[in-house]
Parts: C-alpha cells; structure tokens; sequence
C-alpha cells in the first residue's frame, strides 16, 4: 500500500530535493566525480538517504520504506535530473528496487528492500547482451540448479549501470522452466566486473561476468515477466522525469547566457530568431512534463493499459526533448557552446547516454502502439 | 426532483432564490458526472445526434448549425438546458446560471460530446462578452446583457481586428466621439466571425485621439445591429474552406449609447484582455481536447481498417500525437498550470499535425472532394470532405486569437524574461 501524497508534500518535497542538490550537487560536484573510479560520493548518498529518505521513497512501511510511490519518486527524479547528481539513483532506487518490489517474493523483499531503503545496499539489473530486448527476453546467461540444491549463474552482461560499485546485481537468465530472475551478490564467488569507458561520464556502467556465481531466484519464474514488464514501466517513467529535468536544466543555462551574451549591441536573447527558438524548446519541455506527470498520475489508478501506453511514450517523448534541446544548447551558446569547459556537453552527453536504456525506442513505441490499439496490418 | 442546490461560492444576494433544478453540483465530480449522463439520457431526444459533431467543433467552433438550432427539437433541448441552469452554467444564478466550478462545465460537455449531442452554447456571448461583463460591467449592464444572452435573445460577434492592425491591436484605428450620452463611431473591422447571424456587436475603439496612448485610450462598446441599420455593414469573406464565417465590418457614424460602454471610457483594453484570456484555455480547451480525442479515435479506426496503420511513419505520427493530447488534456485541468501561450500553441499545432496525418491515412483520395453541395456552414459548392475539413480549417488555429509568432514572443518574453521586442516608428 503506498499513503497518497498530497500537492502541497509534494512540492515541500521538490523544494527539499533541490535545496539539497543545490548544496550537495553543484556542477563543479559533478565535473569532480564524473569518469572518477568510486562512481558517486558516498557521503553524498549517505546524507541523501538519511536526510531525505530518497532511496526509500516507493518502499513500503513494512519494509523500512516511506512508503510513499512513483509520483513522489518522479518529483525528485526531475530535480535529480536538473542537477545531472552523480549516484547511483537509476540502476538501485529506480530500476533495481521497482524489481523487486513487483515480483511476488515475500522473502525476497523482506531480506533485499530493508538495506536498499537505507542506502546502505545499492543494486543494479544485468540484463542487456546484445541487446537489452534480446537480454530480458531470450538470454544466453544460464542458471542451473546445482546438485547442492542452489542456483549458479553463468554469463556475460554488459552495460549494467553502476555495474562496477553495485553491491547487487539482478540478472535475467534463462532457466529450463524459462525465463527467470536472480539475485547475485557481488561478493559472491564467480562475479568480474569491468569499467566500461562512457560517453556519459556523469554515468558509470560495467560488464559483468558470472562464472557458475550462486544466484538466489527472485520470484517464481513463471512471473517474472509480467512482474519485469511492469517494473520497467515505472521505471521508464522515473527516467522520463529524469530528463525532462535535465532539459530544463539545459535550457536554464542557456537563456541565463544569452541574456548576458551581447553582440551588435544587445543580448544576443533580444533576437527574434532566437526568442523564438527558446520559446519552443520551452514549450517542448513543458509538453514532455506533461506527458510525463499523466504517466505518474496513471501509476496511482490502477489503470495497466494506461501505464502501458503512457509509460514508453513518456520515456521516448523526454528523451527526443533533452536531445533537441541539449543540441540546441550548444549552438545558442556559440564557440564557448562546444567547449568541454560549458556545461553543455554534460546534458548533451547524457542524452546519449539515455537513448538505449531501458530498451530501445523503436521497440518501445511498438509497445505503446500495440497497448493503443494500433493494428500491425488491415484488420 | 432532487433539492435545489445553489452549488459553490452562490451569490449571496441569490441564495434567496429557489430553482427547481435535476443535478446537485455540489456532489463530487465522478457523481456529478453520472447525474450529468443521466439528465442527458432523460431529456435528450434522437434528433440531436444528428446535429453535431466534432467536425462542426473543431473546424466552425459550431456546435450545432444555425439551421439546426432553428429546429423544434433543438429549441425543447435548448429550454431543457436553460431550465437545468446547464446553459452558462457558470454564471451566477441571478442572471441564469448555477455558479458551476470551470472542472464541472467541463464534465458537462465531455457528458454532451460523449452521447454525441449538442451544448447549448452561446458562443461569443457567453466566452467572451459575458466575462467581460461580469468583470467590468456595471450593476444594471450585468441585469440587462446577461440574461438575455442565456436566454439566447442576443448573440454576439466580435469587432477588434482592423485591416492595418490584427497583431498590433493596440495600434487601432477605429474611433469613438464622445457626442452627449452617445458615441459615434467610424472605423473598419475584419474578421468579424458569424456578424451574419449576430444581434450584436462588441467594439474596440480609440477613444483617444492620440495613438501614441497604444493600449491606453480605447473604449469596449456594445452596439444592437438591428438598432444600426446602415452605420454597420458587413461583407461575408470568402475561407480557403469555402464557407464565409467571417466578414469585414464598416462602421459608419455608427452612434451607440454611452451606456453601452463596458468597464469605461479609456478601460477598453482592461475589458478585451479578459475575453482574450476567456479565449484561451478552460472549458474551450476542454472541450476541443473532447472533440481532438474523438477525431484521433475515428481516424485511428480508419487506418486500422484500411491497412495504413502500417506505415511506419503513418504510426509514429499517432503515437506523438496521443502523447500531446495527453499533454493538452493534463492542462486543461485548473490545477496544472502552464503558459496559456504554451497551449495554444501545442493545441493549435496539433490540430494541424492531426489533419495533416488524416490526409496520409485517406491516401490518394484526398486530393478529390466529396460529390454534391454542402450547406453553407461546410463551403457550400466548395464541398469537402470531414477529414479535409478538419485539415484546411485548423491552419486557422495558429493565426486566430494571437499568431503561433507572436505568441512565441510572449513566452520568451513572459516565461523566459527576454527582452522585449523594439518597435518601429509608427504606431
């Protein structure tokens, strides 16, 4: 059961968030922990689940959570966004914990969603190979039940977020009864990591290696697609207010610059040409936030169809505004625009990073048009 | 018959009176709503159905036709309506209305559009001159203008717009001399939507002599047609869609009663800003969302059927557009704010964006127009079909009620804090 939040602890919330990245998260923060090896700064993410409960947020009560849901979540994501913070708030607060919480293990939950709500444990999914489609939905990592009666994991993951500091890893694998999920520690014997180098610096990832790892299932096998799909959902939705503030911050940057930028005797903010350009990545924006706070609102009705068709759209929609608007802002800040010393490259480099996440677009507007009622050919 | 029910924030001066009304509108939504559909299962008859549709919505910002709402049984729904206070339902008792929160007219007309009959809606008169009045005017304006218009005694066309000055309002021409208790007024208005069928027109006219004033020094004033006689002419403009909605006004010593002036002498802008903002999003944007959803639905039908939906760009048009919708449809509800500049912009693009992807989906056929005449208020000989309709006309929507440019200008300007733009010389 998650409590309903009301407008007003909602906004209180938004506030908290972003008076605590103001402080904790400013961008010289990020440019300083960004490619770094440790990934995120820890005391950071101690303070953020100590002071703001954030990684506990869409926990329940009865596993230490605040137990609040996606729409609390989803206020912070954009501030969390806007801010570009270095942490690992999408592979374990997002996608990893909205997993777990979907799939019908009680002991799993009991053991797993205490610590992740603490902070104290931060897990992450394994599951792209080639592909994330084809690494959630046809996996070559195996795993089989050993003789002693526990599972063991072999494969090969690759670009898991946070995958290099992730204290657990959830992993799609194949099984004889089907596609199943499971829990393997990092500590556990058979478990390598390699850094991958990113595009996105503001994002760690890695590739995972298990070697015959013992792995705990999560779930029954049988629902671990319905309960994933569904996890996946909520977390596209999350990612999607992720961006839209991050494309808000972009634009703040900008307009900020072209108010202060003169040439021919003005700010270069008094041309037309430009007013109106901002004007539309404005309006861009504000429409992919929209988009995006009906998809949360659809989280709280019940409504599976709805989530399913909003949830891809909003991811997809958030995503084609931070890539208009990370680009634009680079060519309305001018020469400086392509520096790596102006912020801009930072947005710009995270909507490339984001493009694949998750799942890829084409798939996911598929599903979204298939959840519409658009027909696949004449009726 | 359930207790009358004055229903939010009730004039005090009205609390006195008793109306024998069906729908108690201080339930909550979802009971309000299902009352709603049951009053309009009760009183509203078959003919109706026929007598709107999202097309005359979206393409005439009809909801019936005149000739339809001449007939007996859109005049027994129209009193219907007006005994169930669901006619400007906003507006206070006293002058006919229930006082109905925006969020709850809303419901009734998604209530309407969903079993396909018309709103009594009293078009200009009731978005635009009635707010104005009930903003600006007086006492006696209020108990004179009002009524009438719920009762649909009057019905209302606009006089802002002049050839040399539609962005530039402000940089009107049309004047008004002040002559003993009248006004006389001289001037030339275009796009004067439906003056055919109006009883009255509303005026925006430069008081002042001294145009360098702009926005200062213009009066809103309220002038009887039939009373005019030849002082007012209007000659029907020819759309590219083929009706002639809208027609150029001549003005010619055109004397009004001072009394007819809303909100005072010089306060002109004041009053006409209110219509505009009326303009603009609420229930227009409601229910045109209605209305969009409804023309998304049978064009989504259509291309299933046809086959067309498998055209990769045929789809991703119909996802991006659902996606806007929703946007549109999120907005729409009072308690989530936006630029009203934002939305109609989105609103009016996608319109456009609708109409564009219906003549992808009609295919090769949409180069060819429907056979026969249609009536006056669907281009008459120039006959098009409901999807062409749908297309032509919404490339209206980005030049009405303030270009999609200039509408930019103010988001950059309003939202954003830029600069504002120079201005030239005249005016």
């Amino acid at each position: 059961m998650t409590e309903t939040i009301t407008h007003d602890e909602l906004q209180e919330l938004k506030q908290s968030v972003r008076g605590f990245l103001e402080r904790h998260s400013t961008i010289a923060d990020v440019r300083r922990l960004m490619g770094s090896e440790e990934g995120f700064d820890a005391s950071v993410w101690d303070a953020f689940a100590e002071q703001l409960a954030f990684p506990s947020l869409t926990i329940p009560e009865e596993y230490g959570g605040a137990g609040f849901g996606p729409v609390a979540q989803g206020i912070a994501m954009e501030e969390i966004g806007r801010s570009l913070l270095v942490a690992p708030v999408l592979s374990s607060s997002v996608a990893a914990t909205n997993v777990i919480l979907s799939s019908d293990d009680e002991q799993a939950k009991a053991e797993l969603l205490p610590p992740l709500a603490e902070g104290t444990a931060r897990g992450t999914l394994a599951v792209v190979e080639q592909t994330w489609e084809q690494g959630s939905s046809a996996p070559t990592t195996v795993a089989v039940l050993d003789s002693d009666g526990t599972w063991k994991l072999t494969g090969a993951k690759h670009r898991v977020l946070d995958g290099g500091t992730a204290t657990f890893f959830v992993v799609t694998a194949q099984t004889a009864d089907g596609i199943g999920l499971f829990v393997v520690d990092r500590d556990a014997s058979g478990v390598s990591t390699t850094d991958v180098p990113t595009v996105d610096l503001t994002r760690s990832c890695a590739s995972v290696g298990f070697a015959a790892a013992p792995a705990v299932a999560l779930g029954t096998t049988g629902s671990a697609p319905r309960a994933f799909s569904a996890a996946m959902d909520l977390t596209a939705i999350a990612l999607a207010a992720e961006q839209v503030g991050a494309a808000q911050g972009a634009l703040d940057l900008t307009v900020a610059y072209m108010k202060l930028r003169h040439q021919f005797g003005r700010p270069i903010g008094s041309f037309q040409a430009l007013k109106h350009r901002c004007a539309d990545l404005h309006g861009a924006i504000e429409t992919a936030r929209a988009v995006t706070s009906a998809a949360l609102r659809a989280t709280e009705s019940g409504d599976r169809r709805r989530v399913s068709i909003l949830a891809p759209l909003a991811k997809t929609r958030s995503w084609d505004v931070l890539d208009t608007v990370s680009a634009q802002c680079i060519q309305l800040q001018g020469g400086m625009g392509f520096t790596w010393e102006v912020d801009a490259h930072l947005y710009f480099k995270r909507a490339r990073g984001n493009q694949y996440v998750f799942g890829d677009p084409t798939a996911l507007r598929e599903s979204a048009a298939g959840s519409l009622g658009l027909l696949r050919s004449a009726s | 018959m359930t207790a009358p029910s004055a229903g939010p924030g009730t004039h005090p001066a009205s609390q006195e009176e008793r109306f024998d009304v069906e729908i108690d509108s201080s339930a909550g939504p979802e009971e309000f709503r299902s009352q709603v559909r049951a009053w309009i299962g009760r009183h509203a008859t078959d003919e109706l159905t026929s007598m709107t549709d999202w097309s005359r919505l979206l393409t005439g910002n009809w909801w019936s036709y005149p000739d339809e709402m001449a007939t007996e049984a859109y005049a027994a729904w129209d009193r219907a309506m007006q005994e169930e206070r669901l006619v400007c339902a906003g507006w206070p008792t006293r002058y006919g209305g229930r006082e109905l929160p925006v969020d709850y007219d809303v419901i009734v007309d998604e209530e309407c559009l969903r079993a396909n009959v018309p709103r009594v809606f009293r078009d200009q008169g009731e978005a635009w001159v009635g707010p104005a009045i009930l903003a600006h005017g007086t006492d006696e304006q209020k108990d004179h203008y009002l009524p009438r218009i719920v009762a649909g005694l009057d019905s209302y066309c606009q006089g802002f717009s002049e050839p040399d000055h539609g962005s530039d309002l402000a940089a009107l021409e049309t004047k008004g001399v002040v002559q003993g208790d009248s006004l006389i007024v001289n001037g030339q208005k275009i796009w004067t939507t439906f003056a055919q069928y109006a009883s009255k027109i509303f005026i925006l006219c430069r008081t002042d002599p001294d145009r360098s004033l702009r926005h200062r020094g213009i009066t809103f004033v309220i002038a009887d047609i039939a009373e005019a006689g030849a002082a007012l002419e209007f000659r029907p403009i020819r759309q590219l869609t083929g009706e002639s909605d809208f027609c150029e006004t001549f003005i010619t010593d055109l004397e009004v009663p001072l009394a007819n002036v809303i909100g005072g002498l010089g306060n002109g802008w004041a009053v006409a800003m209110t219509t505009l903002e009326n303009e603009r999003g609420g229930r227009s944007a409601a229910a045109r969302n209605s209305a969009f959803e409804k023309e998304y639905q049978e064009l989504l039908g259509l291309a299933n059927a046809s086959g067309r939906v498998a055209d990769p760009d045929i789809r991703r048009q119909f996802l991006e557009l659902y996606a806007d919708l929703e946007a549109l449809k999120w907005w729409s509800s009072s308690a989530n704010t936006v630029h009203g500049s934002v939305e109609k912009i989105v609103s009016s693009e996608w319109g456009q964006r609708f109409g564009h992807l219906a003549m992808a989906v009609v295919g090769e056929e949409a180069s060819v127009r429907p056979e026969g005449v249609g009536s006056e208020w669907e281009g008459g000989e120039y006959r098009l079909s409901k999807w062409q309709r749908a297309y032509f006309g919404s490339l209206a929507s980005t030049i009405a009620s303030g270009t999609t440019e200039i509408q930019k200008n103010v988001i950059a300007e309003q939202a954003l804090a830029f600069p504002r733009e120079p201005r030239g010389n005249q005016g």
